[in-house]
């Protein structure tokens, strides 16, 4: 198919939540009120790692007004329950069943008439641990004499196609091992004039989402169960609980309300399996907020270690990589396995290479589990593969923006897997945004002499979660609106303005006459996840075809009732046109029903594959993301502090639907990198969690930004989105932190390998140089 | 959270039996900005909360006499934003704009900085620096303290448990005067200080010798602290670069951090270096030029 033409509906307007939000009236799910709810409160573990010696609930149980206590016992005596469940692997309970595995694993939770007797109650349980030694790192968790975090892994009978391959090793903490190979990477460096090895760091953050985990579960006297929850896929959630329950998928209807802020956080099963398993014990609804320091236990990102080795020509001609990538998976694998496949795809950049050993591995230890990031594991290879290219670039005394063009991916080039890459506008983002940032131009003095200035680029690869599917419905009413029935979790990303432009601008109708329904599992078509930066690709590409679905309903009936051939009816603005008529949808509908009343209903479904469709040709991904960043900072000499004065970001957008969602989603991308680039990283002691808290858990705040974060949208269109867009959300996150280093080096000569980057490894840099 | 008893008195002297009556038992209120997150984590758990926001004349800044003299609750930001302050002591209005944030500013307070106890803050040090004294009401009619002796260790003051901070006071400035204060945070700007460095000193209009040096430190110690042997390094000469640097030196020696979150010993030690050294310079300057 053709790609359209520029979306028009929403070039001017507006988000079509902005009221709803800035007045505060867009309800949350902390808002919801239900008759007769209990409240959830889990009792979590205090240790890192313990066998769980005995629970005792006696005293909880006398707290007035306590209903249930939920505790490893209802997990296995038979009450119908599958004990394990995950996304990939089956190593997750509802409960610490055997062993606690992080310091905030829940143990036990209560439910109660009011927060206040719950929490007493978890306070009078009494649980007494074994204690086991904690593996806090990966590098410790791989070695051989290291404490097991788990005896045993269960695999899942169905799992996620791309998973397949994946399988942990037995009597290791490694729970997965993806390799991929390019050449021969030996025969490649032998080639090299020049090799580089160097070791790159990546601490555990978390997402902050604004809004906390919460679910409420109420069971119906059918047996059917409903779930209002904080989820970015409620199909996924849905599968698993059902799994976990033993009960069908219809029975279990998840509704999702504005979300607060997902970021990854969201995806898979959170709280959702012991909201439910407390409220089916209590025969009540129950609810479960979690509080701050609860999300922090509840999933992070990976913490990396990643070792990497580059061969260049002597002509700056990159030719071998090898990189072993460790990612700290924490204490259950989570989507930790695909975490790693995508960290290996991207591990040799946007760059060709003629040679690639790339090894990552997932490990578990003892944190709390980590999942998906925005980024997804390509911040973590980024940072190594794109801080790299700058100490090759200045050890050859090549111009490090001149050495990246050299070697970058351009259209049709062969990616690592052996695939061609096509609408892969990496090269136009790095040339826009070197233009933006004045690169080669000198930077102006700063006018304190104790400060210094220097300028950094980064750019990136990244894929999308393929093979996935897509479904969606229009029902178009008798007054020529339409209702959009979507499963793409709102949640900041402006993913309802962009649904409802591309299905304006489909049917040629106002952005007022949509509305996004809200996400319900009994009522909108299946879709994967709202992740992965793939909501506007295949949701978009899902609701453009039901618009034509539509279009092409109406054109049947004005064919049928006129005796025009089909193909000499077109649409166009909102009317069906034939010969010199024109017929508005109201109408259309109207002469077909005879009478005003009566619905149309166009479906759309959008299914990829790891198999090009046209060309036979394997997908690893079903397009690619690509983009730059560039900082400029300057650095106090005195103390090492830095402050970021210019950030430009280029991505390759395919085509803006929303420009105002877009610049949105390119400048929040970024400022998310400022803060895991410069402030943020969770810190342990002894396996105790040292900030869970927003006070020593640092995130980035207006006064840290720079004056200017410039969002620069490049349009290489991709066959198979809608009006050839791609996805958006994650690609300007990733070149931050390195960007950022690599300006750092230019500044003041010290190379920052571990994140974050802050003023004291920076002074002491300079200090120890 | 445990439940409390919630009293409002409505002077200085009921809060003060108010206090004695529950023996230790019971947490003077003010804004709560502090106090309401270790009651929410179980830190604290006081039979009573005694709140003093209807004693009107704790939330006054005020001249008396020469001194200056700032209620317990007076807040963050009407210190930010006081007229009185702006004219006499403007380095309290500036340092004010970059602490935590306009929703804390608004509640947190004077009193109630320096009775938490809390190392990792702004105000304190520099207090100390311009010698200010604190008035202390209990029932037994009360006394006064050097600020600089108010406290004793992380989270812990001299203020007994009949007792209610209610003044802080501090004495004018002598001519050819200059006081100023770098807080500092090693990441976010919002982030609390990573150190506080407050000088004052007076500057000999003839000669150019530094008199009354201050030199006060914050979140490098248990508690604020003065630098007695940098302020020794530059009392009664002309500022060089040679008696600068021997000052910065010992301050960073005789300071006693801690390896945390905002940074290593290691590196806290240095900066406590860099900013004596940057701040001696510049208030030097400040007070030679007559700005006092």
């Amino acid at each position: 198919m053709a790609i359209s033409e520029r979306p028009q509906s929403a070039q001017d307007g507006q988000r079509l939540d902005y009221q709803a939000k800035l007045t505060g009236r867009a309800a949350y799910l902390a808002d919801m009120k239900m008759p007769g709810v209990l409240e959830g409160v889990v009792l979590r573990s205090p240790v890192a790692h313990a066998w769980i010696r005995y629970v005792d609930t006696s005293e909880a149980l006398k707290v007035p007004g306590v209903v249930a206590v939920y505790t490893k016992d209802d997990v296995v005596q038979g009450t119908g329950i599958e004990p394990y469940y995950g996304p990939v692997f089956k190593d997750q309970t509802i409960v610490a069943v055997d062993k606690v595995r992080h310091v905030g694993d829940p143990v036990a939770a209560v439910a109660a008439e009011t927060r206040e007797a719950a929490e007493e109650a978890a306070n009078l349980i009494v649980v007494e641990y074994e204690d086991l030694p904690p593996v806090m790192d990966v590098q410790d968790s791989v070695k051989e004499d290291a404490t097991l975090v788990h005896e045993t892994v269960r695999i899942p009978e169905h799992g996620f196609a791309d998973l397949a391959e994946l399988k942990p090793i037995e009597n290791t903490n490694v729970c997965t091992h993806f390799k991929l190979r390019k050449g021969d990477i030996e025969q490649g460096f032998a080639e090299c004039a020049h090799v580089f090895e160097d070791t790159f760091i990546l601490p555990t953050t978390q997402h902050v989402a604004l809004e906390p985990h919460g679910c409420i579960a109420a069971f119906q006297p059918d047996g059917r169960v409903n779930l209002w929850s904080t989820t970015q896929n409620p199909f996924v959630v849905r599968t698993q609980l059902a799994n976990i329950f033993k009960m069908p998928v219809s029975k279990i209807r998840i509704m999702v309300p504005y979300l607060g802020g997902g970021y990854g956080s969201k995806v898979y099963p959170k709280i959702e399996p012991l909201t439910m398993a407390l409220a089916q014990k209590a025969k009540r609804p129950v609810r479960i907020l979690l509080s701050r320091e609860e999300v922090f236990y509840t999933v992070t990102k990976h913490a990396a270690f990643i070792r990497m080795k580059t061969g260049v020509k002597a002509d700056g001609t990159f030719h071998a990589r090898e990189a072993e990538v460790f990612l700290d998976t924490g204490a259950f694998a989570e989507i930790g396995p695909r975490v790693a496949k995508k960290s290996a795809y991207t591990a040799a950049g946007p760059y060709k290479f003629s040679h690639v050993k790339i090894d990552a591995k997932s490990v578990y230890t003892n944190k709390p589990p980590a999942g998906a990031f925005r980024g997804f594991g390509v911040s973590q290879s980024a940072w190594a593969s794109e801080s790299q290219t700058d100490i090759i670039a200045k050890a050859l005394g090549r111009d490090p923006y001149e050495l990246r063009m050299q070697n970058i991916y351009d259209e049709g080039d062969e990616f690592v897997t052996g695939e061609k890459l096509w609408s892969i506008g990496v090269k136009g983002c790095l040339e826009k945004v070197a233009q933006e940032m004045k690169w080669g131009e000198p930077m102006p003095a700063p006018d304190d002499p104790s400060k210094v200035r220097g300028r950094g680029l980064a750019a990136l690869i990244k894929a999308t979660i393929t093979p996935s599917i897509s479904c969606a419905a229009i029902k178009l009413n008798e007054d020529g609106s339409v209702n959009v029935f979507t499963s793409t979790v709102e949640m900041g990303q402006g993913s309802d303005t962009a649904m409802a432009a591309i299905v304006a601008d489909t049917l040629g109708i106002s952005l007022d006459q949509v509305s996004v329904l809200g996400v319900d599992t009994d009522v909108v078509p299946y879709d994967l996840t709202t992740s992965s930066s793939r909501s506007t690709f295949h949701m978009g590409k899902a609701l453009e075809l039901a618009s034509l679905d539509l279009c092409e309903q109406l054109r049947k009936f004005v064919s049928e009732e006129h005796g025009v051939p089909f193909e000499e009816t077109r649409m166009e603005g909102g009317k069906v046109l034939f010969r010199e008529n024109a017929l508005d949808i109201r109408e259309v509908l109207f002469n077909h029903f005879g009478m005003q009343g009566g619905t149309l209903v166009g479906r759309g479904e959008v299914k990829t594959s790891t198999v090009d469709p046209d060309t036979g040709d394997k997908t690893t991904s079903s397009f690619w993301f690509v983009g730059a960043g560039g900082s400029e900072v300057e650095i106090d000499k005195d103390t090492g502090r830095l402050r970021v004065l210019k950030h430009a970001t280029a991505v390759d957008v395919g085509r803006v639907i929303t420009p105002l969602g877009c610049q949105q989603q390119l400048v929040g991308g970024a400022i998310t990198g400022m803060g895991q680039a410069l402030f943020e990283q969770m810190v342990w002691d002894n396996g105790i969690l040292v900030n869970p808290n927003l006070v020593d858990y640092v995130l980035p705040a207006l006064g840290d930004m720079p004056d200017e974060i410039t969002p620069i949208a490049v349009e290489v269109p991709h066959k198979n989105g809608p009006f050839g867009a791609k996805g958006i959300g994650e690609t300007s996150l990733i070149p931050v932190a390195p960007s950022i280093a690599n300006a750092v080096d230019d500044a003041v000569g010290v190379r920052i390998k571990d994140l974050p980057v802050t003023a004291e490894k920076i002074f002491l840099g300079m200090l120890d140089k | 959270m445990k439940h409390f008893e919630y009293l409002e008195p409505g002077t200085v002297d009921e809060a003060c039996g108010l206090l004695k009556q529950y023996a230790g038992n019971a947490r003077v209120f003010a804004g709560g900005s502090s106090l309401t997150i270790l009651l929410k984590q179980g830190f604290l758990q006081p039979d009573a909360l005694i709140n003093i926001k209807k004693i009107d004349e704790l939330r006054r800044i005020e001249e008396s006499g020469e001194d200056l003299v700032i209620g317990s609750l007076v807040t963050h930001h009407d210190i930010e934003v006081s007229e009185v302050l702006a004219r006499r002591l403007p380095v309290l209005c500036e340092l004010e704009h970059d602490v935590a944030n306009i929703r804390v500013r608004n509640m947190a307070t004077v009193g109630g900085n320096i009775a938490s106890g809390e190392p990792l803050t702004d105000l304190p040090c520099v207090f100390i620096t311009l010698d200010a004294t604190v008035r202390i009401a209990n029932t037994s009619g009360g006394r006064t303290l050097a600020l600089e002796e108010v406290f004793v260790d992380y989270y812990e003051t001299q203020l007994q448990e009949d007792e209610v901070l209610t003044h802080v006071v501090i004495p004018p400035l002598p001519a050819h005067s200059a006081i100023d204060y770098v807080r500092f945070s090693s990441s976010s700007v919002v982030d609390k200080p990573c150190i506080g460095v407050a000088v004052r000193m007076t500057v000999d209009p003839d000669g150019g010798a530094c008199r009354e040096v201050r030199v006060g430190l914050g979140c490098v110690a248990p508690t604020p602290m003065r630098a007695r042997n940098a302020e020794a390094a530059l009392e009664g000469q002309p500022l060089n670069d040679d008696n600068l640097q021997k000052a910065a030196r010992a301050a960073a020696e005789e300071c006693d951090p801690m390896d945390d979150l905002r940074g290593s010993e290691r590196y806290k030690r240095e900066m406590v270096a860099a900013l004596v050294r940057r701040l001696s310079s510049r208030v030097y300057d400040q007070a030679r030029g007559g700005r006092s």
